[in-house]
Parts: structure tokens; sequence; C-alpha cells
């Protein structure tokens, strides 16, 4: 792999804390996020994988500037150099930064899907939505429903219309593809591939070990809220050998195509 | 001992069902899997199943007998989106708690810990609401438990981990699981018998 390609996302020793009331007036400041650095450059796929409540979604939401107001954040985000303020998150995010949010909750319940995905269009509206529908295996008709008429792997693909289109040049996907089968992911995936192929930084967290390996080009592996490790995908095969931390290693070795439940004998939960 | 769906019909818009006449059988300790296409009707069959969503047409009996209401229901559905399943303003221990009282062992079995118990769902992540929902599940009184995509959100450690619980409550005391999932490799870890969605729809017919 290139590693003389341009780095477009740098995150140097992010923390994300959060202030919560206890009891009355006490409060209790938790931190989940410590000391964490991932750098993603342009044209590469990096995937994100990791324990669930190791932080992974709240990197994603610190980069796009919307954690919750109980919250506070140290450390730096450089973008393209330059680093990343309050103020440029809010004018780069849905123009060069897109995101794909993990929850299909973030979809309006009462609007039509179609009508979701034209926001924020120029031009003829209705013609490039259904563009956009139609580039990700959905119809006309599918535009004309509510989310609550759509099956989870279909809503997925109407939060891709949504947000990845012309002029991003970094695309945070969060889970993009639990709840859908193997033709609607490897069109997802592909078209993940196809934006980094074409210059765009890719940032995609997972839980699918495999689908991040078919299209990824490095791999960070989050625990506890800090990167443990960051592998080239090439590391992940056999027993695992060339990967640096246990973690990771009992990580690979539990997909269902290894060893799955086989491994699982008196382990602690982590 | 049985769950048995006969001739169900079911759909979102009217004169458009998405299951015409369906027909399917889940024994009592069977572990089968279900799979298909997203948007083919699996979910939909699964609410059917579980009492949760009204047929237009057809059948539903348990070990013989009709579904009863207001009671303890035998046929648990644990739903591909935790957040959605979850009352926002109640803590997880009164989700948890509001079908019957688990005790600390079926808790250490899933790896909940106790600092969880008085947050509230958007405090702790998907996959932690998730086990949640899985020990609500397992009352006592379960009989048939479907379990739609329901690790999907989960990483790899703590997917094969929850399973190897579940199979061996299921075991244990003969529930009847359906596992619905797009991952195949995880289905022929998991099922006896794997069945297609499309297929089970042309059978009907």
């Amino acid at each position: 792999m290139n590693t003389k390609k341009k780095e477009i996302l740098h995150v140097e020793g992010l923390s994300i804390s959060f202030r919560q009331y206890t009891h009355g007036w006490q409060q209790r400041t938790i931190t989940p996020i410590k000391a964490l650095n991932i750098n993603v450059r342009a044209g590469e796929v990096h995937a994100v994988i990791g324990a669930s409540g190791s932080g992974k979604s709240l990197l994603a939401h610190a980069i796009l500037g919307i954690l919750p107001a109980n919250s506070q954040c140290n450390g730096y985000i450089f973008y393209k150099g330059q680093l990343l303020t309050e103020q440029r998150k809010e004018t780069l995010r849905g123009r060069k930064i897109a995101f794909v949010p993990q929850s299909v909750n973030y979809l309006d319940p009462l609007m039509k899907v179609g009508r979701q995905i034209s926001l924020g269009l120029n031009g003829n509206k209705k013609l490039q939505a259904n563009k956009l529908l139609k580039a990700y295996g959905l119809t006309k008709i599918d535009g004309q429903k509510y989310p609550y008429e759509l099956s989870g792997g279909m809503l997925r693909r109407v939060l891709f219309a949504t947000s990845v289109r012309e002029g991003i040049e970094l695309i945070i996907a969060d889970e993009p593809t639990p709840g859908i089968h193997q033709e609607a992911l490897q069109a997802v995936l592909k078209e993940l591939r196809l934006l980094a192929d074409n210059g765009a930084a890719v940032m995609m967290i997972t839980h699918d070990i495999k689908s991040a390996l078919t299209i990824g080009d490095r791999v960070t592996v989050m625990r506890e809220g800090t990167a443990i490790e960051t592998s080239s995908v090439s590391a992940f095969s056999g027993e695992g050998n060339k990967l640096q931390h246990p973690y990771t290693k009992m990580l690979w070795l539990s997909i269902p195509e290894n060893q799955f439940i086989n491994c699982q004998e008196d382990q602690p939960w982590l | 001992m049985a769950l048995v769906a006969e001739n169900i019909s079911v759909g979102y818009q009217r004169k458009q069902p998405l299951l015409k006449e369906v027909s399917f059988s889940l024994e009592s300790g069977q572990v089968k899997g279900l799979y298909g296409e997203s948007g083919c009707g699996k979910s939909t069959l699964g609410k059917v199943l579980a009492n949760m969503l009204k047929p237009w047409s057809g059948s539903l009996t348990i070990d013989g007998q009709n579904f009863a209401q207001n009671i303890y229901q035998p046929v648990q559905l644990i739903y591909q989106h935790p957040e959605k399943a979850l009352n926002p303003r109640w803590t997880m221990e009164r989700s948890l708690q509001e079908g019957f009282i688990p005790d600390k062992d079926l808790l250490s079995k899933f790896g909940i810990r106790d600092e969880w118990l008085t947050r509230y769902p958007a405090e702790i992540s998907g996959g932690e609401m998730q086990r949640f929902c899985i020990v609500r599940a397992l009352g006592e009184k379960t009989k048939y438990l479907i379990a739609d995509e329901m690790t999907t959100m989960l990483d790899a450690i703590t997917q094969a981990k929850i399973w190897q619980e579940t199979l061996a409550i299921c075991k244990e005391r003969n529930i009847g699981l359906l596992v619905i999932s797009h991952e195949m490799a995880l289905l022929r870890r998991l099922c006896n018998k794997i069945i297609n969605m499309e297929e089970l729809k042309k059978c009907s017919l």
C-alpha cells in the first residue's frame, strides 16, 4: 500500500469524558475514551473494530462534533493538516465529511424516505433522489414509503443515500452493514471501496471483521476507549500469529468462520 | 410440542400481502435458522410467531393451544434493534424486571455489570442493551425464542460468548430457538436446520 498518501484525518491524544449527576447535585465524571490516536489517509478504507462499548461510535461523534452537551473533549483532531475546531466541523459536515449513523432511529419516522434523501440536494431534487435510491438498489416506490414500512436492510441503504454524495472527502460509516443480506452487503462494501478508490478517505466502524477485511487497507482495534493495535489487513490470516495484541487474536479466532465458541471455554467477560 | 403457524397471510399495505399463506413450525429444543434477502419478510414472520403482529388470516398455535393474552408470553422475541425495544425513560433495571426478576447467576452469565442497572438506555452501548434484552426474554415460562439478528451489533467475542450461553440455556430448558440472520457462517455453526425464506414462501403457494 502507498504510505505517501495524504493524511485526511489525524487524531492525537483524544479523550472524551462525560459529567453525570448521581444523587441531587452530586456529580461524577466518566471517561470512555482515553489517549486515542488514529489517522485515515486519502484513498484508503480504514476499519475500526472492537468490543461493544469500547468507544467506537463516540470517536465518530467527536470528529463530527455531535457529542451531547454534558461531554468534554480533549486532545487534537486534524483535518487535512489543520486543527478541526467546532466551527470548522459545522461547515465541513454534510459537505466534506459524511456520516452514516449506526442506528436506523436517526431517520425521521414521519417523513417519507425519498424526501429525507432529497434534503440538502441542489437542483432537481426529485430526479437526484431517485438516482441515489437506484444507486443503492432501492426503487422509486420505496422512496414513497415511511421508514416503518421498510426492512432493516433497506433502511441501512437509505441512511447511505442520505449522507454519501458528491464532493465528500471523508466518510465515517458507523456500522453500515448489520442486517443486510449478502448481495446488498457486497453492494454497500463495493460502494465504500469505490469511494476510497476515487480519493476519499473512509473510516468504517464495524463489528463485521470479514467485511472489514474484504475492502479495508488497515484495521485499528479499539478496547476500553483506546486504540490497542493498528495492523494491515494481511495480518488477519490463519491462526492470527501476525497480530500483536492477544485481544485482537482472540477477536479474530472468535468469528464464526474460525473457531467460534470453541475458543470461548472459560473466558471471562471482557 | 411445537410452535405452529399455518397459512399465515400478513402485510403492511392494503391488498399487498408480504407473506401469503406461509406455514412454519418450530419444535421444542430445536435450533432452526432462517435466512433471506432483506425485505422478504423474515422479521415479519418472527413478529407473527411471537404474537406481536396479528396476521390477516391463518392460525397460530403453541403446543396445540391458542395464544392467551395478558399473561407472560411463552414465545419471546429478541429484536434486531435493542434501542427500539427499550423504554428510554426507564432505567435498565426496571426494563429488565418487567416480566420477571432474573437472578444474579443469569445476569453474570451474560456479563451484565451491576453499575449498568441504574443507567438509562442512552448511557450504555448497543451491545450492552442487547444483553439486557436477551436476559429479559429468558423467563422461566419462555418456551420458544425468536432471535431476530440478535448479535449483528456485537463484536465477535461477545457474539460467540452470548451464543454459547443462549444455546446452553435453550438446551437445558428444551427451548425451541429460531435464529434469523443474514450470516450463513453463523447459521451453519448454530442450527440443526436452515431454511430459506423464499422457499418457505413458495412451498405454501
